[in-house]
């Protein structure tokens, strides 16, 4: 290791044990006081069934150090002086040569408005948001590979979503991935199917550079990434027979949301699958974590996402065959003795039926 | 979660409901999550340097490579880890016996 990049590789690995130990060895014991408040029973409510967990929790030091630890291991490994925002700035590093040249065949850039309520935060607590300049693309990738440390990598966790997905649907030959990010969750896809022409589209000039850059470099040619909004895509009707998106439901104000359900459905084809995966918790104690984690690492949509009837959303614009499924990002990861922290990834499946 | 229990809240309300349970301060006290930054910074200074240190003894080893290998670093931090966290990580955890010098020592006050 040189000694440009020692201050940094040291200082994120100490992020990087400290995040381990806070998932494994810390939670379980607070993972088991949240689920002993919840068991004495809760209102159907859930933000009433929250509160009244943390009332029964009272001054738990234990739950208040590991509060405390989810956000500050987050805030220290963006944001000091050896983080990935002063790491990706480094004129000396190699990032910026990550990024593809404009006009890349497989690269559309366009000026896009962000919506306001996705500008107004940072998003994981990530300097200027996802989408602020051509680097943040690079932040985020160096941030995605320690997101659950130990137990799932950058693109290991979308390989499986791809594998979990194939048996359930037709193969498609049209596919697109609604906010995108820097590919990893297209590039599965892409390469499970190599025949099929995947769109690509994400709000983030940077991460698409990132992406455009990648899907060459790995040969992975049937990929076109476009700068677009995920709930006005500009594309035909029915253009696609696979719609897909991971990450992304949560990060989407819920007023605006029946507008992304109505794009995807718009896109589908008759007959054409739906696929998102993102978060829900299968219980009051798993609700309880996914509702602090969003607001402790700025994804201040999460919890309302959580409540969000998306079964009946999606019924009610004419998708059949919708279901909910809890998704094992990596083997053991539902097994009831895991005690390790873990987001709750959840598949949501729909499809529109063929006489649409 | 279940869905479709909130009580017709609409979404400035969760937003609000949900920031002021799980916001800051996490400690009770923004003091204490300030003060708690400035430990942790720390820490991570601390755990850079040793990393340099340790290449620095690495580098004046007769035949040691110029360079630390990341996984020794890596090896390293996980044992600082394990250390800083041991208070944490440890239900019991005992910082010694308390109570006063004179408690302890009982009545010969320590002489014999």
């Amino acid at each position: 290791m040189t000694r440009d990049t020692l201050a940094y590789e040291a200082h994120q690995s100490f992020l990087r044990h400290a995040k381990v130990a806070l998932m494994s060895r810390l939670f379980p014991a607070v993972r088991d006081k949240v689920a002993a408040a919840a068991a004495q029973g809760l209102p159907n409510d859930p933000l009433e069934a929250d509160a009244v967990v943390l009332e029964r929790l009272g001054d738990d030091p234990g739950y208040r150090f590991y509060c405390w630890l989810e956000r500050y291991i987050q805030f220290f490994k963006y944001r000091s002086r050896h983080g990935l925002a002063a790491e990706a700035a480094d004129p000396e590093a190699p990032y910026r040569a990550w990024l593809a040249e404009p006009g890349a065949a497989n690269l559309d850039l366009a000026e896009v408005d962000v919506p306001a309520y996705y500008a107004a935060v940072d998003t994981h607590q990530h300097p200027g948001n996802l989408h602020g300049d051509d680097l943040a693309g690079v932040v985020y990738k160096l941030s995605a590979a320690t997101t659950q440390p130990g137990s799932t990598d950058s693109y290991g966790l979308h390989y499986r979503f791809a594998d979990w997905v194939a048996p359930r649907i037709d193969a498609p030959s049209r596919i697109v991935d609604l906010g995108c990010g820097f590919g990893k969750s297209t590039l599965p896809f892409a390469e499970r199917w190599p025949d099929a022409t995947v769109e690509a589209v994400d709000l983030s000039a940077g991460c698409l550079r990132l992406a455009a850059r990648e899907a060459t470099e790995r040969g992975c040619a049937n990929i076109t990434y476009r700068q677009r909004d995920a709930l006005a895509t500009g594309y035909e009707d029915g253009a696609f027979d696979l719609v897909t998106s991971t990450m992304l439901l949560h990060e989407v104000d819920q007023p605006t949301m029946p507008d992304l359900h109505r794009e995807t459905f718009r896109l589908l084809a008759p007959g054409g699958w739906l696929v998102h995966l993102d978060f829900k918790g299968r219980d009051a104690v798993e609700a309880f974590f996914l509702h602090g984690h969003g607001v402790r690492n700025n994804e201040p949509f999460m919890a309302a996402q959580d409540m969000d009837d998306t079964a009946a959303a999606l019924s009610g614009l004419g998708f059949a065959d919708v279901s909910i499924v809890p998704f094992a990002e990596y083997d053991g990861a539902l097994a009831p003795d895991n005690r390790s922290w873990r987001l709750p990834w959840t598949v949501f499946l729909a499809r529109k039926p063929a006489a649409a | 979660m279940a869905n479709g229990e909130t009580g017709g809240a609409g979404r400035e309300d969760i937003d609000r409901r949900v920031e002021a349970m799980f916001g800051r301060p996490l400690l009770g006290d923004a003091r204490l999550d300030q003060m708690m930054g400035v430990i942790l910074a720390l820490a991570g200074e601390v755990a850079v340097l040793r990393a340099q240190v340790a290449e620095l003894r690495a580098a004046r080893g007769p035949e040691a490579p110029r360079a630390l290998p990341a996984e020794a670093v890596d090896r390293d931090m996980g044992a600082f880890v394990e250390e800083l966290f041991r208070p944490l990580l440890h239900p019991d955890f005992d910082p010694g016996a308390g109570g006063t010098a004179a408690s302890r020592l009982g009545d010969t006050g320590g002489r014999r």
